[in-house]
């Protein structure tokens, strides 16, 4: 090789690396893309009803330092959990269409009635003191069908398989463990989530225990209710979070507000033992699969 | 000849360079929707190989240029529905009045990915010049995911658009060299987004559909050899945009390409049966064997039928017409493959109705 033939090669060298430079200058980082890639797998192994390899692939990656996939990573393992507890949340859409179909639903009918009987009871003087009955009554009629619409839109909230709630714990557990703030929308998610694993708690009477083994003092009462109070307030703040409309906002807080305030009252109360023991015989009868009580 | 070398040498791996970066650009899915929209079903059917096929007299010619071989004046009216319309048709009248909600409602009830095509046109066309209205076209492309934390990857296109096309003849010794412009104005609303539940439930603005006008100058060239075969070479630049306004067009509706195709005519007793492949230098596109389609059209009297075939898709379909009368169906065929390996199967059935005057 001569002098001509070596200041090619050196030329070629330095061509070649400026080339390399300029010409892919805007490449994405390698770790985002991977991550990415994970991400996207993960969701192909969760569609797949494969969420344990789902959870193979991201639960590494739970600690990465990039803010941009770390949360991405963090709800996508989440949801592999979910998966695998048997929670379909796409049942959400149709509970989320039923409750706004049926209030109107219902409220258009209260209001139909409603006008067409004060409308009789103007056109005939005599009934005028009945109308104040009719009111209190109408208010009445609401409030009950407020309570089933409410129990029948629960009945159709998803639910854990039986013996899977411990995952659905998981996932709560890993959105609730986030090192940086979460989106408004994942906020959301884990508030649902929570929603469901409390109505799942509620029904396998995991709250009030002490009540179920007949042993029920001020203190363990008041330690149960505390529980489920914590329980109830976190979904409610994570729902106030996450519903980032002002009126829905006010509306949880005021919920959140009243809540609150009833059970203060509670927790002030002194209790004999007399009533204590009322307290558990109510709650045990509602509480066991009969109606009948567990305790004497 | 050592510099020459060195020249040839830096050439080469300049392009290699570039090629390695476009490489790794972002691929679209296999339901292209950049460029013209589909006037008819046949144009649907044979994608990018339209251009070198000639074998039909009622429809508009994909190609400018070939509108030079077009012998008599022509108007027609057409429209074309894909299965599951009626779904697609509630959709846009929620893009339509932004009613954001009642969107989330239907979209995430769509659990089975979708990918629908609706749309309607009128044209007229002589040897020189023709005009086409696209008062609506809808392509709808989701495909859910995930129910444990469901979230939506969308495409929702809406367009209105005019379309012109200008063609001269140039006679060569033995072969004609047609040219031709087309001009396109677009007027789209668009939402392209991968949407989840949670997120359009916390905030239903996140929903960001966007409306842009844009226009199009595209122009191309067909080398025709006067022979009984007629061997034929098309070139096309397409979506050359020269005017924008509104909202920036998603990424998978921006871009420039060209078509590159080749074809001739059978000799036949009976109809004229047209052969033709393509191929579309798109850098969207990443692998090589996505960009070439083969296609075929045949036509006999009241019947046209065609068939195109790429990797991993294949479509069938045939139209007829009777006095002004036109009805087509057609059968389109993706096959998608997994992360694991395993190959799925989607299926669409588009049907067409028009009249020719």
């Amino acid at each position: 090789m001569g002098r001509q033939g070596f200041s090619t090669l050196v030329m070629v060298f330095f061509v070649w690396n400026s080339m390399l430079s300029i010409s892919c200058a805007n490449k994405s980082d390698p770790q985002t893309s991977d991550h990415s890639l994970a991400v996207e797998e993960a969701q192909y192994w969760i569609d797949q009803n494969q969420p344990d390899r789902a959870i193979e692939i991201l639960s590494p990656l739970l600690s990465t330092p990039d803010s941009d996939a770390a949360e991405r990573i963090r709800l996508t393992l989440a949801s592999a959990y979910v998966s695998r507890s048997g929670v379909d949340l796409v049942q959400l859409i149709a509970v989320i269409k039923k409750s706004r179909e049926f209030s109107s639903e219902i409220g258009t009918n209260i209001s139909d009635v409603e006008s067409k009987v004060l409308q009789y009871i103007g056109a005939n003087p005599d009934l005028a003191d009945s109308r104040e009955v009719f009111l209190v009554l109408i208010q009445v009629y609401r409030t009950i069908f407020t309570i089933i619409e409410t129990v029948e839109l629960l009945e159709q909230f998803p639910t854990a398989n039986p013996g899977q709630q411990p995952d659905l714990q998981q996932a709560i557990r890993i959105l609730r463990e986030s090192p940086t703030p979460l989106s408004n929308g994942s906020v959301l998610y884990r508030g649902m989530l929570r929603f469901i694993d409390f109505q799942m708690n509620l029904k396998s009477q995991k709250y009030f225990s002490s009540i179920q083994i007949c042993k029920i003092t001020r203190d363990s009462f008041f330690s149960e209710l505390k529980r489920v109070e914590n329980d109830f307030v976190g979904i409610l703040e994570d729902l106030e979070q996450g519903l980032t409309k002002p009126k829905d906002q006010s509306r949880i807080r005021n919920f959140k507000t009243q809540v609150q305030e009833e059970l203060n009252k509670i927790y002030s109360q002194s209790f004999h033992e007399q009533e204590l023991y009322e307290i558990q015989l109510s709650l045990n009868r509602w509480l066991s699969p009969d109606g009948e009580g567990l305790c004497p | 000849m050592s510099l020459m070398v060195s020249w040839a040498v830096r050439v080469v791996m300049l392009l290699w360079a570039i090629s390695s970066c476009w490489a790794t650009a972002q691929m679209t899915n296999n339901h292209s929707i950049k460029g013209p929209v589909p006037l008819e079903l046949r144009q649907m059917i044979l994608g990018g190989t339209c251009q070198v096929l000639f074998t039909s007299e009622a429809g508009l010619p994909c190609h400018p240029a070939a509108l030079a071989r077009e012998k008599q004046n022509t108007f027609a009216s057409q429209i074309y529905l894909g299965e599951h319309y009626d779904r697609v048709n509630g959709y846009r009248k929620d893009i339509e009045n932004k009613n954001e909600l009642g969107l989330v409602e239907k979209l995430f009830e769509e659990t089975e990915p979708l990918h629908v095509r609706v749309g309607s046109a009128l044209w007229v066309k002589s040897p020189v010049v023709s005009v086409a209205y696209v008062p609506l076209h809808v392509s709808y492309y989701s495909d859910f995911r995930n129910r444990a934390y469901p979230e939506v990857d969308l495409k929702i296109l809406v367009e209105r658009s005019v379309q012109i096309q200008g063609a001269h003849s140039v006679d060569l010794a033995q072969s004609q060299l047609l040219l031709g412009l087309q001009m396109r104005g677009v007027d789209r609303q668009t939402l392209f987004q991968n949407v989840a539940l949670f997120d359009v439930l916390s905030d239903p603005k996140i929903l960001q559909i966007e409306t842009h006008e844009s226009l199009f100058l595209e122009p191309g060239v067909i080398w025709i050899h006067e022979s009984s075969w007629q061997p034929r070479v098309s070139l096309m630049a397409q979506n050359l945009q020269v005017y924008q306004s509104g909202a920036q067009p998603p990424a998978a509706l921006a871009g420039n390409y060209f078509d590159l195709g080749s074809g001739f005519s059978v000799p036949m007793s009976y109809g004229q049966l047209d052969l033709g492949v393509n191929y579309r230098n798109d850098p969207q596109i990443e692998e090589f064997s996505e960009r070439i389609r083969f296609g075929t059209g045949y036509n006999l009297g009241l019947m046209n039928a065609n068939f195109s075939i790429g990797v991993d898709q294949w479509a069938i379909g045939v139209s007829t017409s009777f006095l002004s009368a036109r009805t087509g169906v057609a059968f389109f065929q993706d096959n998608v493959t997994g992360w694991d390996g395993t190959r799925e199967t989607k299926q669409t059935v588009t049907l067409e109705f028009g009249l020719v005057f």
